[in-house]
């Protein structure tokens, strides 16, 4: 079906124009990747550094309030570790949100070469959250091993698959937020509220266990949650979170995805006038 | 070749919508340069842009076959944190060119020298127009949208351009949007004219400039 069938103007068929579309797309991405790593990364810029920085205050903060309370670990969780698993994850997936939220403002000049379309911008944005949250949680975990406070992980693949999710939940809830805000920008003010809620109620210092049974139900409610209690239970060998399945992520994930896509279809105009 | 089909574009004003381009039905060749003429504010640039796919059209749609550049000499497109070479780089990945070698190129052309490795917004705005103008024509395109000809006030690089520019002609086509009835006549084989929303095509260039002269 393919090659042959073109039409006698030269009208690429639907299947040519999938497959070229396919491979422009990943071209434009790829670029786009390697642009936000020079701007974000690169010539002397401390990006980098201060993706790691931004946890790490934080989990040396916790380190303290945990060892002026007399505890060496959580739950069988070694402390650093532990407490890795909930900021870096929470930060990661809070700047994934942020910056997807700003991509295609930062970006409109690209948008005048035909091919690169606002949700590309995103996209490279988040594989680049992604590529940054994997080598950050990598540093901290591989610091913490060498220094003899925290065992390797216990399934690498599982924590890799709740890593993704956690980044692919916030590409979702990030072209959302856009589209929302495009609509409604009174909306930015108030997720500034919403992501500080999010801070203490999404299990970066605490688990699922920790809360009475009552409370369980409302906290589980949150996607955050999830993916924290997910990774933690793939990296230790001691903990076992009370939620069985990824099915309530995933619900999440593709019902965002859908208004995700819904809105770049229908926002698409409004970003060039 | 660039189909235009049902395509309108309309702009919501303070004074109610402003149909710019009114359901247009017309396949235009890219084997031959097009002049697009029509008077001021008919939507030449508007229908520019669309081709470029800068723009979205309201209603209809439009198919190219061909392989067509953004505006000549545009620079918006450049990110001024970003060195010339970096910015080079990107947009020759998107093109899926060989990015080392339309640096090279675009070196010798421009003579920009050591300031191929400064941010952009270091740049005078002559050295952006070199720079953008010879990327423009470092990558090769079926098609090269020019809005106006671009005027070159370096005389030294003036000559390299006209040079470049008169090659570009013989080997690409050009649409081409002019108030300048002679570069058209000099530069296209085809004329288009915008009128009241409406294109027409015109297989002689001089019919075209006729109708122009008369609306």
């Amino acid at each position: 079906m393919l090659g042959n069938s073109q039409n006698p103007i030269g009208i690429p068929t639907f299947w040519q124009s999938i497959i070229k579309g396919l491979s422009v797309q990943g071209r434009v991405v790829g670029a786009l990747v390697m642009r936000e790593m020079i701007t974000r990364y690169g010539r002397g810029s401390l990006g980098y550094l201060w993706a790691l920085i931004e946890p790490l205050i934080m989990i040396i903060v916790f380190l303290f309030i945990f060892h002026a309370a007399g505890r060496k670990s959580h739950a069988g969780m070694d402390l650093v570790p532990f407490l890795a698993t909930g900021f870096v994850t929470f930060f990661a997936i809070r700047g994934t949100v942020g910056r997807l939220c700003s991509a295609v403002g930062g970006n409109r000049g690209l948008l005048s070469y035909p091919h690169v379309t606002p949700f590309d911008t995103m996209i490279a944005r988040a594989i680049l959250e992604l590529a940054t949250f994997m080598v950050v949680f990598a540093i901290i975990v591989l610091g913490a091993w060498l220094l003899g406070y925290s065992p390797l992980p216990r399934d690498t693949f599982g924590v890799i698959i709740a890593i993704t999710l956690a980044i692919v939940w916030g590409f979702a809830f990030g072209v959302v937020e856009w589209g929302v805000e495009l609509i409604f920008p009174i909306v930015e003010h108030f997720m500034k509220a919403f992501w500080r809620i999010m801070m203490f109620t999404s299990g970066i210092f605490f688990t699922l266990n920790d809360l009475p049974l009552e409370a369980q139900k409302y906290f589980s409610l949150n996607p955050i949650f999830h993916v924290i209690e997910h990774l933690r239970s793939a990296f230790f060998p001691g903990y076992i979170t009370p939620i069985t399945s990824y099915n309530y992520l995933l619900g999440w994930i593709i019902s965002l995805l859908f208004l995700a896509l819904l809105f770049e279809r229908s926002l698409r105009n409004r970003i060039y006038d | 070749m660039i189909l235009l089909e049902n395509l309108s574009k309309i702009y919501p004003t303070v004074a109610g919508p402003r149909v710019v381009l009114d359901n247009i039905n017309i396949t235009i060749p890219t084997t031959k340069s097009v002049g697009i003429l029509g008077r001021n504010g008919t939507g030449k640039s508007t229908l520019m842009r669309l081709v470029a796919k800068a723009e979205t059209p309201t209603k209809g749609r439009i198919t190219t076959t061909a392989r067509i550049s953004w505006p000549l000499a545009f620079s918006g497109g450049f990110q001024a944190a970003l060195s010339a070479i970096d910015n080079i780089r990107f947009v020759s990945r998107i093109y899926g060119e060989d990015w080392q070698k339309i640096v090279k190129v675009v070196e010798e052309f421009t003579e920009l020298g050591s300031y191929m490795r400064m941010p952009i917004r270091t740049f005078s705005s002559g050295m952006r127009a070199r720079l953008s103008l010879a990327l423009s024509l470092a990558i090769k395109f079926d098609v090269y949208l020019v809005d106006e000809i671009p005027g070159v006030a370096d005389v030294r690089f003036k000559k390299r351009f006209d040079e470049a520019f008169q090659r570009l002609c013989t080997e690409s086509s050009l649409f081409l949007v002019s108030h300048n009835p002679s570069s058209i006549r000099k530069h296209c084989q085809i004329g288009c004219l915008l009128h009241n929303g409406k294109l027409t095509m015109y297989e002689d260039i001089d019919a075209a400039l006729k109708a122009y002269e008369a609306t």
